[in-house]
């Protein structure tokens, strides 16, 4: 049986060195590509008719707008209209990468560890200057929950801190997670089809109800993602 | 709830796959997890970047304004629609109003002057029928004169025919003309005794 991992493997299809960088355009980056190019076709021929009544492609993108307005809107609260681009970007790019990542013999960029973990150092890392910026010094009363007891701080402070920091790696890790998991169990079960001759239909059947599952998985992780993204937007808006 | 749920989990779900992974990586030398082999970070950070760069730059500049100014131009496109509409029915209202009013006006104007013809109607018909009434009697008196006038000359000649006969009568009887006084003196007693 075929190593269920060798589906994860990076090849260099055009090899690019920066320095002493290898920068090589992979499979990875081709689907990153086709990602981008459909989230352009979406959003820019989708919205060409500017019809008022409107086609097919012009209602995705107006719902997958709406969607991600409404959901900043009510998880980071007044104000944040100004971030729908950004957690727009990030629900795209991830749920492109879930999604194209299920079709066979695809490659799914959102199942590597450091893909996901630099969208979630990004956010981190956005979360806190935007923090900084519009809360100064009153940032780090984040980490004192209002209304406690003041003995308690000692106790309090060092677990607000660690959960805050442990957010960009529970973040990441669980995209990856996801993503690596299904597509093992996947190719598992596909392996067994092929192994078992006639008995195969049935890791076939399970392989067929895994892709629908798979399917849903993939949407519901981008949404976690942009949601979780909302919600830690959230902070740079509202003191604690 | 449940997002938090999960990030609750997730790192431990994540870790015990990790750990999986590092197993069968040891039990396979050559082929291990292609997520931790360093030598793509490079690559996939570098475009990764890019890609997510274009993405963000495209929606936040060309995507999402197009998609907001179609939003909008609906709204505004409803919120016209529902204003003129509603600008019609009030003007609609006030048509009625008027057509109300200057029918009540009307309907007033015309009894009115139903009213006033037939006054005058009924005043016209008065005098004509007093004037054809005059008319009427007077031809009457004129034809009752004439009437009396011929009776009168009827009954004289009636009374010449008797004095002619009764001369004659006389004459043919007696054999000798009688004066005409005495005849008439004696038709005239005669026809009073009739009379």
């Amino acid at each position: 049986m075929e190593n269920p991992l060798r589906q994860f493997a990076i090849h260099t299809l055009i090899p690019i060195h920066i320095g002493s960088y290898d920068v090589s355009f992979t499979n990875s980056s081709l689907l990153m590509l086709i990602a981008f190019a459909l989230i352009i076709f979406l959003f820019y021929v989708g919205t060409s008719r500017k019809a008022v009544v409107p086609g097919r492609l012009q209602s995705a993108a107006e719902m997958i707008y709406e969607f991600t307005a409404n959901m900043v809107e009510d998880n980071a609260g007044h104000g944040s209209a100004k971030y729908v681009p950004f957690v727009m970007s990030i629900f795209l790019v991830v749920l492109f990468g879930n999604i194209l990542g299920l079709i066979p013999y695809s490659f799914t960029y959102t199942s590597h560890i450091i893909v996901t973990i630099a969208l979630a150092l990004m956010i981190f890392v956005v979360v806190v200057l935007l923090s900084l910026k519009n809360h100064g010094v009153g940032f780090f009363k984040m980490f004192f929950p209002p209304g406690a007891p003041i003995f308690l701080a000692p106790l309090l402070i060092p677990i607000e801190v660690l959960s805050f920091v442990f957010r960009p790696i529970s973040l990441s890790v669980r995209l990856f997670a996801n993503m690596m998991a299904g597509h093992v169990m996947l190719q598992l079960f596909a392996g067994f089809t092929v192994a078992l001759g006639l008995f195969g239909i049935l890791p076939l059947t399970f392989v067929v109800l895994l892709t629908g599952f798979e399917i849903l998985v993939a949407l519901l992780q981008a949404y976690v993602f942009a949601l979780l993204t909302s919600i830690y937007l959230k902070d740079t808006l509202e003191a604690h | 709830m449940f997002a938090r749920r999960i990030s609750t989990h997730a790192p431990l779900v994540g870790l015990m796959l990790t750990l999986l992974a590092g197993v069968s990586r040891a039990e396979e030398e050559k082929e291990g997890m292609p997520q931790l082999d360093p030598h793509s970070f490079a690559s996939q950070l570098f475009w990764l970047t890019i890609f997510f760069v274009l993405v963000f730059v495209f929606l936040r500049f060309i995507g999402l304004p197009r998609v907001t100014a179609i939003i909008d131009e609906r709204a505004k496109k409803i919120g016209t629609d529902i204003a003129s509409a509603e600008l019609l029915r009030t003007q609609a209202a006030e048509a009625e109003k008027t057509y109300e009013t200057t029918m009540a006006a009307a309907q007033g104007k015309a009894r009115q002057l139903l009213a006033e013809t037939h006054e005058q109607n009924a005043a016209i018909l008065a005098e004509e029928t007093k004037l054809a009434t005059a008319a009427a009697d007077h031809e009457v008196n004129q034809a009752v004169k004439r009437i009396e006038a011929d009776r009168s000359k009827a009954l004289h000649s009636i009374r010449d025919v008797a004095r002619g006969l009764a001369a004659d009568i006389t004459a043919k009887l007696a054999g000798r003309m009688p004066s005409a006084d005495r005849v008439a003196l004696a038709v005239d007693l005669a026809a009073g005794e009739i009379a």
